[in-house]
C-alpha cells in the first residue's frame, strides 16, 4: 500500500462529506438528558459546517432502561421542547432549574435546526432511509442522472410520501 | 474545464462513546457493497483496539494512542487531543492514502462493470464530543478534507439545488452549510 503522490493530484479531487451523528435512543427515557442531546447536537452542527444528518441509534431497544413519556415520532420530530421542560419541571429536584431548562429549549427552538432519523441496526428500511438522506445531502443521488427528466423524477420519488415512509411501522 | 475533476462523496459517522457508530459503519459500508457501491473505509479512532472491520486507512498506522499516553505522559483525554493534531500536522499523509485508496477503488469498481457507481468514503470518529463541538484540529481536518479542490463557482443547477432541499431534514443543514462555503 505505497501512498502515490498526492501533489500530482492536488485540486481535482473534491470530497463532498455529510456528516452523521449517532446519538444513543435511550436518551430518550429521561427529559433533562434529552434536552441536554439535543443541545449537544445543536453545537455540533453548529461546529461541523457540512450538511449534517442526526441519528437516533438503538431505536428497537428504547424502553430497555425506562418507559420514555411520548412516542418516537416525538423524540425524532421535536414539535415542542416545552413538553420535556415540563417533564422536568415536575421533577422536585430538578424544578429549581425550571428556568435555565426553558432558556435552553428556547435557544434550540429558535434555531429549528435539530430532528432526528430513527435507526435499528437490525431493521433494514431505516438503514435503507438513512442511506438516502446521505446521498441526497452529499449529492450522491443527483450525480448519476443525466437528464432533467431524470431529475424531475428524482424528485418526484424522494417527495413522495416523505414523512409517511420515513417512520415505517414503528408508530 | 480541461483537467478531469474527480469526485468523491462521503459520510464521516461523529457522535458520542457507545452510541453505535462502529456498528453504524460497518452496516452501511456492507449495505453499499451490497448496491455495488465500492467502499473506502477510515479509522480515526486511535483507540479502536480491536477494529470489527478491515478499515482501508487506519489512524493507527500514523500514531496509537497507547503510544502517546507512554511517550508524551498523558491521560486518555489529552492523548486524544494529542492524536487528532498529530493527524492535522500530517494531512498530507491521509491526502495520499485517501487519493491512491481512491484511485484503486475507481479501478476495480470500472473492472467489474460497465456502469460503475462512483466510490463512497466513510469516516469513522472517535467518540470524545469536545472534538465536533470545540476542538479547532478536527475542524480543521474537515476543512482541508472539504476545500480538495475549492467550490469557486455552483455547479449545481437549480433543480438539483431543489432536490436537497425537498427534504426539511437535509435542507435546513445544507443550508447552514452553505451560507458558509459558499
Amino acid at each position: 500500500m505505497q501512498p502515490e503522490s498526492g501533489e500530482q493530484f492536488n485540486g481535482l479531487l473534491d470530497i463532498r462529506l455529510v456528516t452523521v451523528n449517532v446519538v444513543d435512543s435511550h436518551y430518550a427515557n429521561d427529559p433533562a438528558k434529552f434536552i441536554s442531546v439535543v443541545l449537544n447536537s445543536l453545537v455540533s452542527m453548529l461546529h461541523m459546517e457540512t450538511p449534517f444528518i442526526n441519528v437516533l441509534s438503538k431505536v428497537d431497544i428504547i424502553e430497555q432502561y425506562g418507559e420514555t413519556d411520548f412516542n418516537i415520532d416525538f423524540y425524532c420530530e421535536l414539535p415542542d421542547l416545552s413538553l420535556l421542560v415540563d417533564r422536568i419541571s415536575d421533577d422536585p429536584f430538578l424544578s429549581k432549574f425550571k428556568k435555565l431548562t426553558e432558556g435552553l429549549a428556547s435557544i434550540i427552538e429558535s434555531y429549528g435546526l435539530v430532528s432526528y432519523m430513527p435507526l435499528s441496526i437490525h431493521d433494514k428500511d431505516l438503514l435503507v432511509k438513512i442511506l438516502n438522506s446521505v446521498d441526497q445531502a452529499n449529492g450522491y443521488l443527483v450525480s448519476n442522472l443525466n437528464s432533467v427528466q431524470d431529475v424531475r423524477n428524482s424528485y418526484r420519488s424522494t417527495q413522495a410520501d416523505f414523512q409517511a415512509s420515513k417512520y415505517g411501522n414503528l408508530l | 474545464m480541461d483537467c478531469v475533476l474527480e469526485t468523491l462523496y462521503g459520510v464521516m459517522i461523529i457522535g458520542p462513546a457507545g452510541s453505535g457508530k462502529t456498528s453504524l459503519c460497518k452496516a452501511l459500508s456492507r449495505l453499499m457493497n451490497d448496491l455495488n457501491r465500492e467502499v473506502i473505509l477510515v479509522n480515526l479512532d486511535p483507540d479502536n483496539e480491536y477494529l470489527s472491520y478491515q478499515a482501508d486507512i487506519d489512524i493507527r498506522q500514523l500514531v496509537k494512542l497507547t503510544e502517546v499516553m507512554q511517550n508524551e505522559n498523558l491521560g486518555p483525554n489529552g492523548a486524544f487531543l494529542f492524536c487528532i493534531e498529530m493527524l492535522d500536522k500530517n494531512f498530507d499523509w491521509l491526502k495520499a492514502q485517501i487519493v491512491s485508496q481512491f484511485q484503486k477503488a475507481k479501478a476495480k469498481s470500472e473492472s467489474a462493470s460497465e456502469r460503475a457507481n462512483r466510490p463512497y468514503i466513510v469516516f469513522d470518529c472517535p467518540g470524545q464530543s469536545e472534538l465536533f463541538t470545540t476542538n479547532s484540529s478536527f475542524k480543521n481536518i474537515i476543512t482541508k478534507l472539504c476545500n480538495f479542490k475549492k467550490v469557486t463557482e455552483v455547479e449545481l443547477g437549480p433543480n438539483k439545488l431543489t432536490l436537497h432541499f425537498c427534504s426539511p431534514k437535509v435542507g435546513s443543514s445544507s443550508m447552514v452549510y452553505w451560507t458558509f462555503a459558499w
